[in-house]
């Protein structure tokens, strides 16, 4: 009989108790390796390793910047005798390690940890590769490195603080790697499903954005602000949670009472015992067979689906009415999109709010309000230019479906392009409202003028789009927040033609105003509006010819999974 | 006489230096049940993309029910259905409405797309995640979704790519009774699977494909005769046949494209 290898290897003994935790951890990080060198065999793979390498040297110097601002915070803090803004670092921080990696997850597929239970693994190595997998997420990294400038800080201000400096941050950050897995574990079961990260991760952007009007709304009103001392007070009743705690120990410990200093070190010492047995308690169950990540429960049997009937669009023939309120369906179902839709009025906002007391510190908007309504058409459809440059992008699989029913591409083509222009009405129609309720309503020249400068740049926009969805197609996913580019070719085209577009209506904007003949730029667009339809007519039927000759590439590109 | 339903001529399709398909020239008549089968990589799945009009054939000829593919390709797509190897889902959908879109874009009336929605959904036992996107499926249920996708419009020839894999035995036994009673009312089917009990079970003919050549092509006692009669023909052949045991499917594919070598291999280490 042929063998495949010899001699025979021995079997593994029965008394095989597992893996060393250290052969453990050389085994996930040689995996890791392998992972990532196969990663490097593509093109597509090397540019996201270079991406990858830009973002992380940009986080780490952010971080560090992050770091020396916390460490001459605290000096001050400790050289002041304010120790109630040295809660406020910690709350800070510690607020930032733990929703951070919870509200991030929309932008990430979790990793798994229940795929390596079947491996012969022990719990000690199981547990210890969880925590090991917290201590090594970039956020703890960046807020580890955020608590050693405060370390700094602390020590160069007081020097007697040393040890209680680094016994008190030891603590914390012991506490919060705990913690955040704590919590992340316990939510596992509940953050794989789809419509939670999706939630989350609105939520996420939604304040990041909200992120972005506290300097505006802070210098409007900065006369009126209240000391941040005051503020400081509240936080008082949160002494006995681990940020006041380790306020508490050096608090204690530069007063000279070392006996509440060690209360509160024990105290953080507690909590850490008491993460960790959670955590133990619920990665116990995990390792003893119980599935976290398991989808819920669907549906009990017995409520049946609602029939649906289809959208009455008559007046559009059946397969382009379907086609185009699949694609609203698909758009208003998708968080990300959504959230891209109302980007032009938060612009809006966020400059209206801009202080307007003043001659140099009010926004051009506020003093030329009759323009926010062109600037925000134009930013809409800027946005827009994400999908309209990769109209199959979202389609996946379903690109298969269309590729085979009986239907000229060109409907297809033609009904997408209808869906994004009706969308693109109605968030114009918001960016009008907008402009009405926070600025002033635009004259009825400017109105006219930027409906007929849209009229010519949408077009434009289409047809370009339509074509570099053909010839550099790629796979988007309107569930997920993390960023996806489009790739060079639509980035460049796609700025080529905003650039040129928004360039001449700006210039028709500029002239006319300048001639104080505003009414006249509406008039200098109707016939570029024309000439723009006509353009789009025969570069539609160009384009469905084409993507018939590239749906190998189409589909290879969009249906890969 | 009748067009076949399936009619390939010279069928060959090049990746680079590769030829996944060379030269094929087979017909399926109208009414059949017919198996493709072949090897992982053999070419089933690039002929049944060009089939359906997913891949141009790099030479050859196609003609469904007698319609030229490559001239008319919206008049064939009309007759057919599909079930492709990704299922041609849109994730972000649920059931009814990927239904409802489907109808509509196979020209179906509003309220017929509806009404046939919904029988298929309960037909499929699909009808209970009102709510659930697509993409929240279990594998088995959307290639249930799939194949009610594939149907709805009542194609007179089907191609199924692997509609039996990953499909608990409820839903296959579905699956079958709805493939057999669209046989009944003459639809022609035209499937790839690599479990031969099924294609055994279902199929009157069968062709084999294997690295881009077909190999063998007929009804299943054709290619039993064949293979029965190369066999005897071998003195000392590797798996004599007994005088009245029928060879199956299985016997006959491995006869056919060469598998049973390895099977004098052993694992030497293993238990």
């Amino acid at each position: 009989m042929a063998g495949l290898s010899a001699p025979p290897a021995p079997a593994p003994s029965s008394e095989f108790r597992g893996l060393s935790n250290l052969r453990m951890f050389a085994i996930i990080a040689e995996l890791r390796w392998n992972l990532l060198r196969n990663s490097l065999r593509t093109i597509r793979g090397r540019l996201e390793a270079v991406s990858r390498a830009f973002a992380t040297i940009t986080m780490t110097m952010l971080s560090i910047g992050g770091a020396i601002g916390l460490s001459i915070a605290s000096y001050l803090t400790v050289a002041d005798h304010r120790f109630s803004y040295l809660a406020l670092i910690f709350f800070g921080i510690f607020i930032f390690w733990q929703m951070y990696p919870v509200l991030g997850s929309a932008f990430s597929t979790p990793f798994e940890f229940g795929n390596l239970l079947r491996f012969p693994m022990r719990f000690s190595s199981f547990y210890l590769l969880n925590l090991a997998f917290g201590l090594l997420d970039p956020v703890s990294l960046v807020c580890i490195l955020w608590l050693f400038g405060v370390f700094v800080g602390l020590v160069l201000a007081d020097a007697s603080l040393l040890p209680w400096a680094f016994l008190s941050l030891f603590s914390f950050g012991v506490v919060n790697v705990l913690l955040s897995r704590a919590v992340y574990v316990w939510l596992e079961r509940w953050l794989a499903k789809r419509r939670t990260r999706e939630a989350l991760g609105l939520i996420f952007v939604f304040m990041m954005i909200c992120f972005q009007f506290v300097g505006p709304l802070a210098s409007r009103w900065r006369e009126n602000a209240v000391p941040l001392g005051q503020y400081a007070s509240v936080f008082h009743f949160a002494n006995y949670l681990p940020p006041g705690l380790a306020k508490m120990v050096l608090l204690d410990a530069h007063r000279g009472d070392q006996m509440f200093a060690d209360l509160s070190l024990v105290a953080l010492a507690v909590y850490a015992l008491g993460i960790a047995a959670l955590l133990g308690i619920r990665l116990h169950a995990q390792f003893i067979g119980e599935n976290l990540s398991e989808a819920l429960a669907p549906t009990p049997a017995g409520r049946q689906e609602k029939v649906h009937v289809a959208w009455d669009l008559s007046v559009l023939p059946a397969p382009v009415a379907a086609i185009f309120e699949k694609e609203i369906r698909y758009l208003f179902r998708s968080a990300p999109i959504i959230f891209t839709f109302v980007m032009p009025l938060f612009l809006l906002a966020m400059f209206r709010v801009v202080p307007s007391h003043g001659t140099h510190g009010a926004s051009f908007l506020v003093k030329a309000p009759d323009w926010a309504f062109p600037i925000g058409a134009g930013y809409a459809l800027l946005i827009l230019a994400n999908i309209v440059y990769n109209t199959f992008g979202a389609d996946g699989p379903g690109l298969q479906f269309i590729l085979t029913a009986p239907v000229r591409l060109r409907d297809v083509m033609l009904a997408k392009n209808l869906a994004h222009a009706a969308v693109f009405i109605l968030v114009t129609s918001g960016v009008l409202i907008a402009t009405i309720v926070l600025y002033r309503p635009p004259s009825l020249a400017v109105t006219f003028g930027t409906v007929m400068a849209l009229l010519f740049a949408l077009p434009l926009n289409l047809a370009a789009g339509n074509m570099m969805s053909i010839y550099s197609p790629k796979k988007y996913d309107f569930g997920a927040f993390n960023r996806q580019r489009s790739t060079g070719a639509t980035a460049f085209v796609s700025m080529g033609v905003e650039a040129v577009v928004v360039g001449i209506a700006a210039a028709i904007f500029f002239l006319t105003r300048f001639l104080e003949r505003v009414w006249l730029a509406g008039v200098i667009f109707l016939p570029l509006a024309a000439v723009a339809f006509v353009v789009y007519w025969l570069v539609l039927n160009l384009a469905a010819r084409r993507a018939l000759d590239r749906r190998e590439i189409l589909i290879a590109e969009i249906c890969r999974t | 006489m009748d067009a076949p339903a399936v009619c390939i001529e010279n069928l060959t399709r090049r990746f680079g230096p590769l030829t996944a398909v060379d030269h094929i020239q087979m017909n399926v008549a109208a009414g059949q049940f017919f198996g493709f089968l072949g090897p992982n990589g053999a070419g089933k799945s690039t002929t049944i993309k060009m089939l359906t009009g997913l891949l141009a054939p790099s030479e050859g000829r196609i003609r469904i029910l007698g319609i030229d593919l490559e001239k008319d390709p919206v008049a064939v797509k009309r007759q057919i259905g599909v079930v492709p190897e990704g299922l041609a889902l849109f994730g972000r959908l649920t059931g009814s409405e990927y239904l409802n879109f489907v109808g509509r874009m196979y020209g179906l009336d509003r309220k017929t797309t509806a009404q046939r929605a919904t029988e298929l959904l309960d037909f499929m036992q699909l009808s209970d995640r009102p709510k659930s996107l697509i993409t929240d499926y279990s594998h088995g249920m959307q290639k249930k979704l799939a194949m009610a996708a594939a149907v709805i419009h009542g194609p007179r020839v089907l191609f199924l790519d692997e509609p039996f894999e990953g499909v608990d035995a409820v839903a296959s036994g579905t699956l079958k009774a709805m493939l057999q009673r669209m046989i009944g009312h003459g639809a022609t089917i035209f499937l790839t699977s690599h479990v031969l009990e099924i294609v055994e079970r279902l199929c009157s003919h069968v062709a084999i494909i294997h690295k881009g050549r077909l190999v063998a092509q007929g009804s299943l006692d054709e290619l039993r005769s064949g293979v029965e009669a190369r066999l005897s023909a071998v003195p000392g052949s590797a798996e004599p046949i007994a005088p009245h045991e029928k060879l199956t499917l299985e016997q006959i594919f491995l006869n056919i494209v060469g598998g049973t070598v390895l099977r004098d291999q052993e694992l030497t280490w293993l238990g």
